[in-house]
């Protein structure tokens, strides 16, 4: 089942939520050093989510997010991708299923050219030339890579390289992507385009799982949130649901994006706490006017 | 975790003086020499390891030094007792040889220097690891400027031993995200091309990291030509005076050894395992 998923293209895939693309049940970290880094976890993704993990430092969101294609072991628990055990099937097949961008692109690039960096994931799936070709093609036009092509990724900006490292990832055709941190040391700029490389990924049928501490960024991209404190989980469900809860805010330190808090203020005067984005907002203000 | 090989504790190699240590590392590394006689390596050995063992309990085969000892004696030990020259009388199974196409017969004489050698390798690599495992990064440096080498080399010499962790983790890492795009590693060329992945992040990474350090030292005005103001003080103590006379009396006892009776090798008589050791045939 897992060998097909790399072929799923934009054509086939079914939005359906309910399916099921990682499954997690009653999972236990320990590192080595005795650190218990998760405990009690139970969660899913579901085909095309999006789905952001929150929480301060040092709660365990790496930790988790790395169960998802094996690159560490439950000590306890089980992890089910696309209803395979990840104790039983090497991180090298999971990555058909499962893209992970690490928070360094630093650590993922290695190549001498944009190009080659590209290549390098799809040869590992042993594709035929003609089909990586194929695809390298497609990823440089949707991320808008043409200008970098034969340039060295150590001589890219930060962006751009995390950009590249999020292509490289992306060509291998994976069906959930997983951003660690993909929003630090990024400008404006650099954030319009993560933002719309996300969009783009989630219209092609991806799930999309991302961690930041960036309230904002996550209210404008995430259906669906979970909230990391000390090793467990303290919230999962929607970001509307998660900025009225004062006592998961508190746990975690965190604080909802300015416009939710105008909209919570404002609530007084018949708006709907719930507002997400300024687009939102400028249409309840429209309506309490009315 | 772990950003320097220091193992904590409060074990008596941890309380001495790092001079002490370094003096017992010389002595060690000195004392193995003088004899071509095995014993002398397996007694230094064994009372570095029981101090060691003491000091750091089981974390000491942590240490991805320590795990990789055995193949360097393994290899050290074959390797010459089929080519060293030294060889005449060759080990015999039964009544046959023990034989490498191209290579020869295993003989003795030349496994009894491959043990000698390997032992001697051993000595020298505990009496090391000795020091670094059980002092401070701060009070390796402080004892190394107190012996007389510049601060700035003594420092330079603690970043580094630093580094060794922080590479190790970052080498875990970039594995970790080469696997993530669908890096084999199944037979021992895939292992083999695999390194260069993991070669070129670590090696641009450290790089990075060391031109990063130096503008830091200076922005935090290391190397001011003012006289250093010392955080920690080490000194000697009664137990430091005692054990550096002993070692000092040890040496002095191996040369009178020496001058007396020769270099004490059996190198000609070994004809079992055992006797590789312990000079079998005087004894009976
Ligand atoms: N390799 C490791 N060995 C030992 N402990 C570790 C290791 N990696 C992480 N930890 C510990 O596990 C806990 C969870 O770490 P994790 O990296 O998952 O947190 P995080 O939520 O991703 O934090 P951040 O926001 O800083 O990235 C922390 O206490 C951390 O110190
Ligand atoms: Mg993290």
């Amino acid at each position: 089942m897992i060998s097909n998923n790399h072929k799923n293209n934009k054509s086939q895939f079914i939005p359906d939520a309910a399916r099921t693309l990682v499954q997690v049940k009653d999972l236990v970290h320990v590192y080595p050093t005795g650190t218990r880094a998760l405990e009690n976890i139970n969660v899913s993704v579901g085909e095309h989510e999006k789905l952001a993990i929150i929480g301060q430092n040092g709660s365990g969101k790496t930790t988790l997010v790395k169960h998802f294609n094996g690159l560490l072991q439950p000590t306890e628990g089980t992890i089910l991708v696309h209803g395979a055990d990840t104790r039983k099937t090497r991180t090298a097949v999971l990555a058909k299923t499962v893209g992970y961008v690490f928070q360094n692109p630093n650590h993922q690039l290695f190549c001498v050219t944009v190009a080659e960096e590209l290549r390098f994931g799809l040869r590992n799936l042993r594709l035929p030339p003609d089909e990586i070709e194929q695809k390298v093609k497609e990823t440089i036009e949707l991320f808008k890579l043409q200008p970098y092509l034969d340039v060295h990724p150590y001589s890219l900006s930060m962006g751009a390289r995390k950009l590249v490292a999020i292509a490289s990832i992306f060509a291998m055709g994976p069906q959930l992507m997983i951003l660690d941190e993909p929003t630090t040391g990024q400008d404006y700029e650099s954030k319009k385009i993560l933002s719309q490389v996300i969009g783009m990924m989630y219209e092609s049928g991806k799930s999309i799982v991302f961690v930041s501490h960036d309230m904002s960024f996550v209210a404008e991209h995430a259906d669906r949130a979970i909230v990391m404190s000390r090793a467990h989980i303290v919230f999962d469900g929607s970001l509307p649901d998660l900025f009225i809860r004062q006592d998961v805010l508190n746990e975690a330190d965190l604080r909802p994006p300015h416009i939710t808090q105008l909209s919570q203020r404002l609530s007084d005067y018949g708006v709907s706490p719930r507002v997400l984005n300024v687009a939102e907002m400028v249409s309840e203000v429209r309506r309490c006017l009315a | 975790m772990k950003t320097t090989l220091y193992i904590p504790g409060n074990s008596i190699l941890h309380r001495l003086d790092p001079r002490t240590k370094m003096v017992w590392m010389v002595c060690a590394m000195v004392s193995v020499f003088i004899l071509n006689n095995p014993l002398v390596p397996l007694v230094v050995i064994a009372v570095l390891v029981t101090f060691l063992l003491v000091a750091v309990k089981g974390k000491l085969f942590e240490n991805a030094l320590v795990r990789f000892l055995p193949i360097v004696i393994l290899t050290v030990t074959i390797t010459h007792g089929f080519v060293n020259p030294v060889g005449i009388t060759p080990i015999m199974i039964g009544t046959s040889p023990i034989e490498l196409p191209y290579f020869g017969m295993m003989k003795w004489e030349g496994l009894y220097y491959g043990v000698l050698l390997a032992l001697r390798i051993s000595a020298v690599f505990f009496a090391s690891i000795t020091l670094v495992l059980t002092t401070t990064p701060e009070d390796l440096v402080s004892a190394i400027a107190k012996i007389g080498i510049p601060y700035s080399y003594a420092s330079m010499f603690g970043m580094s031993l630093q580094m060794i962790p922080i590479m190790q983790e970052e080498a875990r890492i970039i594995v970790q995200a080469q696997r993530a795009r669908a890096l084999r590693e199944n037979n021992l060329k895939e292992k083999i091309q695999a390194l260069v992945p993991l070669f070129v992040p670590l090696a641009v990474g450290s790089m990075q990291r060391t031109e990063t350090t130096a503008m830091v030292l200076e922005a935090r005005a290391f190397g001011a030509p003012v006289k250093r103001t010392e955080l920690r003080v080490i000194k000697f103590n009664t137990i430091d005076y005692v054990l550096i006379t002993a070692f000092v009396l040890f040496i002095i006892f191996l040369i009178v050894l020496r001058v007396v009776y020769g270099d004490l090798s059996w190198m000609y008589s070994v004809r079992s395992f055992w006797g590789l050791f312990w000079p079998v045939h005087l004894s009976r």
